[in-house]
């Protein structure tokens, strides 16, 4: 799906062979990466490029309630116009809630949204409260050599202001965040948040390649894994 | 001889003064001349390269938009087949000039037509809301919501399963003294509308009104076009695709 003559992702699709799914991951759920979790249920960071007429692209990093990272998808952020804080602008940066239950929608044109469900994101703070905007959701359609070549170049059609993903990636990650909540009751929908925290590695052009930058936390983890390894503590 | 090294002289000197009076006159014309021409070649050369691309957008969109599936499908959502003829672009097209805007109203204006169009705050309690269906798992407990959109038994534009926040209250077009309103089943299933970005042309090679509407946001994103003549609505498109902005958007500027 994704085509990697884009050169796209650099640090990230090396960690990302099979990004759409959690496999890679599944020893993070078996060695927790104990992060701070504020709010106990299963939460999605978009990580984003300020520019997004540069670099419209993202990668959204699924957590259980343990803040343990369970999947990571390539979403595309990109709207009509680079305002974000106007109607079908680029997706706002801030904080998106999720409802507890009745987080799934299905219906509408799946031209659209794809066949798959989509992800209520109801604005919380930052600029998509502020924005006032409205109506915003994670969800698939628009994609790939059958859409309408709105953008010929693009493996994920811009949106009106929603997050764009892979329609394989949507229906992966309600089936895992429903597994999640199956598992215990108390993990529902938390939170989700857009950060412009990716930043350039080079620039060609118009284009720009990103990569993005592992929190402190989680290389202090590995690190450590690595030294008691080698201390065989 | 001396005479007629005068007369030789004088001639000369006359011819010389033709000359440079000719000349100069000539000059003075040329320099007219070479500015008219200068000043009439840029206007012309303006003229067609503006025409050239305007045709050369005209072609690139014309066999761009009949080639791609949801310009077809849009056609055919055409509340009448024969409106096809009523599609065309804006650049063939004079603009309305914006005299009022704001939140709640819009007035539009070109020569002898005026549009206005005003919006209000939805009462749900007005209207019958047929939203979302709940889809259950096997347990009981809530799988998804399924949208539904019908409000007052017809599909509601600007929303996602979602309580609108406006509706059109007034749609009106005013011709010279004569004022025409829309009727409300033209206006009544668009909601959230975004009245700043309204825009309104005239073509007078047909004498037809064209009002571009666009609504909502996100995932409730549409754009309408309407068609009017001096009897009132003749047709209208609505397109609910992400990408298909009539107004700005992906600058796709046909229809």
């Amino acid at each position: 799906m994704y085509d990697p003559a884009l050169g796209r992702w650099h640090v990230i699709d090396a960690m990302a062979e099979s990004y759409y799914s959690w496999t890679p991951y599944k020893y993070a759920m078996c060695n927790p990466i104990m992060f701070i979790d504020p709010n106990g249920m299963w939460d999605v960071t978009v990580h984003a490029y300020n520019d997004r007429e540069q670099y419209g692209y993202g990668v959204a990093i699924v957590t259980d309630r343990n803040g343990n990272e369970v999947a990571r998808y390539d979403v595309r952020v990109n709207g009509q116009h680079n305002d974000r804080m106007a109607e079908n602008g680029d997706t706002p940066t801030g904080t998106y809630d999720i409802p507890d239950e009745n987080m799934w929608m299905s219906g509408g044109s799946t031209a659209s949204y794809g066949s798959n469900h989509r992800l209520i994101l109801d604005t919380e703070s930052g600029e998509a409260e502020e924005s006032g905007r409205d109506l915003f959701r994670a969800h698939g359609g628009r994609q790939g050599e059958n859409d309408t070549k709105q953008e010929p170049d693009e493996p994920l059609q811009k949106t009106n202001g929603c997050i764009r993903m892979y329609d394989d990636d949507i229906a992966n990650m309600k089936t895992l965040t429903d597994g999640l909540t199956a598992n215990d009751a108390e993990e529902v929908g938390g939170q989700l948040e857009v950060i412009n925290d990716l930043e350039m590695n080079s620039a060609n052009g118009n284009s720009v390649e990103v990569q993005y930058n592992v929190p402190e936390e989680e290389l202090d983890y590995w690190q450590n894994f690595v030294n008691d390894l080698f201390n065989g503590n | 001889m001396i005479y007629l090294m005068e007369t030789s002289r004088f001639i000369i000197i006359l011819i010389s003064l033709l000359l440079i009076a000719c000349g100069n006159n000539s000059k003075h014309k040329q320099i007219v001349q070479q500015a008219k021409d200068i000043e009439g070649k840029k206007v012309v050369l303006q003229k067609e390269e503006i025409t050239a691309n305007e045709d050369a957008n005209r072609n690139d969109k014309k066999k761009y938009f009949t080639d791609i599936p949801f310009y077809k499908e849009l056609l055919s959502k055409l509340e009448d087949p024969q409106d096809t003829i009523y599609v065309c672009s804006r650049f063939l097209l004079d603009k309305f000039n914006v005299t009022e805007k704001q939140d709640s109203i819009v007035v539009l204006k070109y020569n002898q037509y005026q549009i206005k169009i005003l919006s209000k705050v939805f009462e749900p309690s007005k209207h019958n809301l047929d939203l979302v269906d709940t889809v259950r798992k096997a347990n009981g407990k809530v799988d998804y919501l399924k949208t539904k959109n019908t409000i007052d038994n017809s599909k509601a534009y600007g929303i996602d399963g979602s309580v609108p926040k406006t509706e059109i209250s007034q749609f009106i077009i005013k011709i010279n003294q004569e004022v025409i309103q829309l009727h409300n089943k033209h206006i009544s299933d668009i909601y959230n509308v975004n009245l700043q970005k309204t825009e309104a042309y005239f073509n007078p090679q047909n004498n037809l009104l064209y009002v571009y509407i666009n609504g909502s946001d996100a995932a409730g994103s549409y754009a309408a076009k309407y068609v009017i003549d001096e009897n009132g609505y003749v047709t209208r498109v609505i397109a609910e695709y992400c990408g298909f902005n009539f107004i700005d958007g992906l600058n796709y500027d046909c229809f």
